[in-house]
């Protein structure tokens, strides 16, 4: 069994980190935390990460989208990155790697004003569904308990 | 293939965040509305008004860029709700 450990501080989100690996965009090994929510289909990361990572934003998002992503507030576009894989930390100090066939790059819509432009800078990268079903998931206090 | 060397950046990148989650209140306080990078488990805290000008910041510092955690830190308090 492999073990991955969800954390959080009391009455918060609960998030885990990944090593991020696109090869064909020769990303390597660039750590991400993820919030953990299971309202996402999709692994999503933000332009900001996006912009972290390296990735020219100017070129993903002069393509077409690949969709659109909704949530309370609004909708914007959705990008995008295809060949991914995650690379967790198991509990024993063991590597455990997910490969996804794509993550979606969210493009922050243009915001209205100075409060809206604050609130997008705080939406954090999404571990979704796709990487989730994987495993059963338990609840501890402020630890969450990935295994498969 | 996963490097020993990654996983170790893994560990220290996860020490930073979870610096960070525990002393956002901190943080708060004292750099509301900049754009804010942990490092060694905050013995490190950068800070910009922007994020392109805090990763330039991050590059220039040594150590391992990579493994500082990076965030906004707002002044006022938002529920996120996903």
């Amino acid at each position: 069994m492999v073990r991955i450990l969800g954390f959080a501080i009391p009455g918060q989100h609960l998030y885990a980190t990944a090593l991020f690996y696109c090869d064909h965009l020769g990303i390597s090994a660039a750590p991400i935390r993820f919030l953990l929510d299971t309202g996402s289909v999709r692994t999503i990361i933000t332009e900001n990460t996006a912009r972290r990572l390296g990735i020219d934003l100017t070129k993903l998002f002069s393509m077409k989208p690949d969709g659109h992503m909704s949530g309370i507030g609004g909708s914007t576009d959705a990008f995008r990155l295809s060949n991914i894989r995650l690379v967790f930390s198991g509990t024993d100090g063991s590597s455990v790697e997910e490969n996804l066939q794509f993550v979606l790059v969210m493009k922050f819509p243009k915001p209205r004003d100075e409060e809206e432009r604050k609130a997008l800078e705080l939406i954090p990268d999404l571990l979704g569904l796709d990487v989730m079903k994987r495993y059963s998931f338990s609840f501890e206090k402020n630890f969450m308990y990935l295994d498969k | 293939m996963v490097e020993k060397s990654d996983l170790k950046r893994l560990n220290q990148y996860t020490e930073n965040i979870k610096w960070l989650l525990e002393n956002t209140e901190n943080l708060r306080q004292k750099l509301p509305d900049r754009y804010v990078a942990v490092c060694e488990a905050g013995k490190r805290v950068l800070d910009a008004p922007s994020l392109d000008e805090l990763l330039g910041k991050v590059q220039m510092s040594g150590g391992d860029p990579e493994a500082c955690a990076i965030d906004f830190i707002s002044r006022e308090v938002y529920s996120l709700v996903v």
